[in-house]
């Protein structure tokens, strides 16, 4: 039934605050789900890699058992077929004890070992070497000494070299995921803004608040999140410090004040007003605060990203009566229509090398995840075999892999696929649904 | 065309009224039939002060009982769309005309339009259709000489929906505008 209309001025009656913290949480409770895979595009054709089991000298958390970390990340992102541990012929965690034919035998072309020392006062000293079997040798190792509670970002690290020494540039993993996390409860809803590990692991809440939380754009060196609240009664966008929890509103504009999108100089914001009438883009300074209009058209314009050069915009209209994905320069001019395919295409975002475009798609199987790749004329949208609906994507910094959040058994959850479609992993969730995922450009140590 | 939509707006809000009149607490009368029907003339003139209180004055005889809050609440609050639609339909244009026509007689009274989508989607797009179907009834209200000034937008997009349960029952129920004064 339909709500009552003085309902919700009760619940703003209340007395709200946002609590606005950082380092509050750390969620390893009982009974947490882990982070699961999905192969989603038949056999696997990357790189055969072997991870052995770090060996342990007092780590008392298996759950942070290194090799875990490594393999599911490497698996995660499409690129790697990791041999699974029970047809590894041995179990070496040091170079000399390395017996290369073993590796051969499974036809392993890389194998990583490795092993974690305590050195007390919950200190680890974590070493890893990433090997070429059939040139036997190494190809990279390195040590690091963590406290126990940075051992999943010690791997996470490791992952990271992996990757750039067999696939010729940085991993994603070492990198943090913002997103927005909703729990219903009789009182009413609590929106969190969180910000956690690639997988999904330790979300630290930067935000929480009793009003919807939308659309979290990292600016291009990490330190901030723009994105939209729905509080007082309207639509308003605001800037985050995500290291001091300072949170400033942008200028507001009257009607709708939706979908922040940072430049990728950092300076602007591509944002979606109705102030002069109807929803349009428009590319607002972040310095100057005068909001320069893009697009002009009756039906509606918005969600508009930037391309990696910052000359582009892509946005979806509803101006061919359905939502498609059109590109308009970033400084005004005539939009050009990119999309054709299917009867519904919004939320689109340019891959970091520019030659593609991901978005929500819908072609009569349910809204999923779908790719467009840049100067096909056709407007072809190729869907990507999620499992689930999608709602929400963006690319990891490497282009890679996409998050987005995902419908499944009607749980909301965050998931990545890779980008050749083969590998879905849904990532680690407690309580609540999920929402809007975005990736961090750059590194983020906590 | 303009003027033959507002005719049947005009009928249907009539209906409306006989509905709202044939409550309880609230004895029928024959005017507003009779007085919706002569205000249709001004209205589409564009040159009439007194459009709504036309209409409205012998509504208000039957709704100045009601408690503030509850003026009204024999005309329905909501008007709702067609997926990814934002076009009132004709029973939407009566129901936004008979709340012109309480708001016509009452210009101390500010009005809240909250505009709504389905979840389907992504949720941004659902904020800006949200919005449009908000600007689809102050667009109407205005026609009916409502001050813009008067009216305040905001959409909540897929947020707030009227039924948590995903079918096309409950997604009909959500895609709506609420009008509140």
């Amino acid at each position: 039934m339909a709500r009552q209309p003085g309902q919700r001025h009760v619940r703003q009656g209340m007395a709200w605050c946002l609590v606005i913290a950082l380092s509050i949480f750390r969620f390893e409770s009982a009974g947490a789900q882990g982070v699961t895979i999905e192969v989603t595009g038949g056999a696997y054709s990357g790189i055969p890699i072997s991870v052995v089991p770090f060996s342990i000298n007092g780590l008392p958390d298996p759950n942070h058992q290194p090799a875990d970390i490594i393999e599911s990340n490497l698996r995660a992102s499409g690129r790697f077929d990791v041999i699974p541990e029970k047809q590894h012929l041995s179990r070496p965690d040091a170079l000399n004890e390395v017996n290369f034919r073993d590796w051969r035998l499974i036809k392993s072309e890389a194998l990583v070992i490795g092993n974690i020392v305590n050195l007390g006062n919950g200190r680890y000293e974590v070493r890893f070497r990433l090997l070429d079997v059939f040139g036997e040798t190494q190809l990279v190792g390195k040590k690091f000494v963590v406290p126990e509670n940075n051992m999943r970002q010690a791997a996470h690290q490791i992952s990271d070299a992996i990757y750039e020494q067999m696939i010729g540039h940085p991993g994603d993993f070492n990198k943090a995921i913002a997103f927005v996390n909703v729990r219903s409860t009789e009182e009413g809803k609590t929106y969190r803004l969180q910000i956690a590990d690639s997988d999904g692991w330790n979300p630290k809440t930067i935000l929480e608040s009793p009003y919807a939380i939308l659309s979290p754009s990292w600016s291009p060196d990490a330190n901030r999140i723009a994105y939209v609240s729905l509080e007082d009664n309207k639509t308003r966008i605001f800037i985050q410090n995500v290291w001091t929890g300072e949170r400033t509103p942008i200028n507001e504009f009257e009607g709708l004040n939706t979908a922040p999108s940072w430049s990728p100089d950092g300076r602007k914001l591509a944002l979606t007003l109705s102030r002069d009438g109807n929803p349009e883009i428009y590319v607002y300074d972040v310095t100057t605060k005068i909001a320069k209009r893009i697009t002009r058209h009756t039906a509606i314009d918005t969600e508009a990203t930037w391309s990696p050069d910052g000359g582009t915009l892509i946005f979806s209209s509803g101006r061919a009566g359905r939502p498609h994905i059109y590109r308009v320069p970033a400084d005004g001019g005539q939009p050009t229509r990119l999309t054709r395919d299917g009867n519904y295409n919004a939320g689109p975002v340019f891959s970091p090398d520019g030659h593609h475009i991901a978005m929500i798609t819908n072609q009569g199987n349910g809204y999923k995840i779908g790719l467009y790749s840049v100067g096909d004329r056709s407007g072809t949208v190729t869907e990507l075999p999620t499992a689930g609906e999608g709602e929400f994507v963006r690319f990891s910094p490497s282009g890679d892999m996409l998050v987005f959040a995902t419908t499944v058994g009607g749980q909301s959850r965050l998931s990545t696929i890779s980008i050749n479609g083969q590998v879905q992993r849904f990532l680690k969730h407690e309580d609540g649904a999920y929402r809007e995922p975005t990736w961090s450009p750059i590194s983020f140590n906590q | 065309m303009r003027l033959n939509n507002i005719h049947l707006t005009f009928m249907l809000a009539s209906a409306l009224f006989i509905t709202a009149c044939s409550t309880p607490q609230k004895p029928v009368e024959e005017e507003p039939s009779t007085a919706a029907t002569e205000t249709a003339v001004p209205v589409d003139d564009q040159s009439a002060t007194t459009t709504g209180i036309g209409a409205g004055e012998s509504g208000s005889t039957d709704l100045e009982g009601g408690q503030s809050g509850d003026k009204v609440t024999n005309i329905p609050r909501v008007v709702y769309f067609e997926y990814d639609s934002s076009d009132l339909s004709q029973e939407g244009q009566s129901i936004v005309f008979a709340h012109a026509s309480i708001l016509g007689q009452n210009q101390g009274w500010n009005i809240v339009l909250e505009g709504h989508a389905d979840e389907r989607g992504t949720r941004e797009y659902n904020l800006a259709l949200g919005q449009e179907r908000a600007q689809a009834v102050a667009d109407l209200l205005q026609v009916y000489n409502i001050n813009l000034n008067r009216i305040q937008l905001v959409s909540y997009g897929e947020e707030e929906p009227a039924v948590l349960e995903s079918n096309e029952e409950a997604w009909a129920k959500n895609r709506r505008v609420e009008i509140l004064y």
